[in-house]
């Protein structure tokens, strides 16, 4: 049984890692989402906390590596973010959309403001941004929690 | 007990771990950051006293009264790479250039004159180009020749005597006798003499001295 969630979660990961490749190199937006946390915070939700902060670790480091940023501050972040949202366990799309909408924007406006003094940016930028950001992160949630439970419905009808 | 707050200790693990990763990733990173804008720097900083190194030299040629009347242009491309027959400079008409303006280096070496002015740049045909045509005078026996471009890496003179003095290593200047060139320009030095029988003048090759120039600024001279 063990196993069999292990590699529900491999498919997950990869499948999402897949995604989040496509969308950073062929679609050319202003702010791109980040796969990886709506996928950290579906888990959380879905009460997988523990697997969740584990992944939050390791998404975060490929997530730097992919991005050529200092190795871990991505996974402090996930960190964070999956550690308070794990206090909100919910069951339907709308509740997990909701929050996924207001993590997203307390993820963008956190690690924004840290930065403000050695950019260009402003309050005003930020606040822009982190509901833009928030709004895709909202879209690609229905997405991926459509993906996340077809994945498990796939592995539950195999017998091993 | 401890499995109650298994989210927290997992949470702080993590957290750690990531904290740890970060520290040395953002030390390395550091250092090799810091090793690369100090090399960049030094870089910069041997280019820019080249720079200023060849602008006093030019800024003296005027301070000695050697030319008072010029410009100074920075050479923005060269047709061909090597032994250029074009040369491109950042000055144009609207920075008082005009079409016959004389160009050379700062050490009064001849380059061409220009051919064309446009507003902003203007193309100079050098002494490699084969449209080129000069009046030169040989420095020890003050014989008057025409030098033609077109034998890249030399300069043929032409119209010296069979019987002349001339010999290896004697100076070519601009004998005035010009439509453009003004006398007492250094065109380069006499490499190779070679006498044909069936005629009654020298063939004479001329490696000038902007043979090995490396183009950066020109003076343009009216």
């Amino acid at each position: 049984m063990q196993n069999k969630k292990l590699f529900v979660v491999l498919e997950q990961v990869l499948i999402i890692s897949i995604f989040q490749y496509i969308f950073c190199n062929f679609f050319h937006f202003k702010i791109t989402p980040s796969f990886y946390l709506i996928y950290l915070l579906i888990l959380s939700f879905d009460g997988n906390v523990e697997i969740s902060l584990f992944l939050s670790l390791i998404l975060g480091l490929i997530q730097d590596i992919l991005n050529n940023e200092i190795l871990g501050i991505t996974s402090i972040r996930y960190l964070l973010i999956v550690y308070f949202s794990s206090f909100f366990v919910v069951k339907s799309i709308r509740s997990k959309c909701s929050l996924i909408f207001i993590f997203s924007f307390l993820y963008f406006v956190m690690f924004s403001f840290g930065e403000i003094n050695e950019s260009f940016w402003d309050g005003k930028i930020i606040l822009k941004y982190s509901i833009l950001f928030s709004f895709y992160n909202l879209l690609i949630g229905i997405l991926i929690e459509s993906i996340i439970r077809e994945i498990r419905k796939k592995w539950k009808e195999k017998i091993f | 007990m401890l499995w109650r707050f298994r989210r927290e200790l997992i949470f702080i693990l993590m957290l750690f771990t990531s904290y740890f990763i970060e520290k040395i990733s953002f030390k390395r990173n550091f250092s090799n950051s810091n090793t690369k804008l100090v090399k960049e720097n030094l870089i910069n900083y041997e280019e820019i006293i080249q720079e200023n190194k060849r602008l006093r030299e030019l800024l003296e040629l005027k301070e000695k009264k050697i030319i008072s009347n010029f410009k100074v242009a920075e050479v923005i491309a060269i047709k061909p790479h090597i032994f250029p027959a074009e040369i491109f400079i950042n000055k144009g008409r609207k920075d008082g250039i005009s079409e016959n303006n004389i160009v050379f280096t700062k050490d009064i070496f001849l380059v061409g004159r220009v051919e064309e002015v446009n507003e902003s740049y203007s193309k100079v045909i050098s002494i490699f180009n084969k449209k080129t045509k000069i009046s030169v005078i040989i420095s020890s026996t003050r014989e008057i020749g025409i030098v033609e471009g077109g034998y890249a890496p030399f300069l043929l003179m032409k119209y010296i005597p069979y019987d002349s003095k001339v010999k290896i290593g004697d100076e070519v200047y601009t004998s005035g006798f010009s439509e453009y060139y003004y006398s007492g320009l250094k065109i380069g030095e006499v490499v190779k003499i070679s006498k044909n029988s069936n005629s009654l003048f020298l063939n004479i090759f001329v490696k000038p001295y902007i043979y090995s120039y490396g183009f950066k600024e020109v003076i343009i001279a009216k």
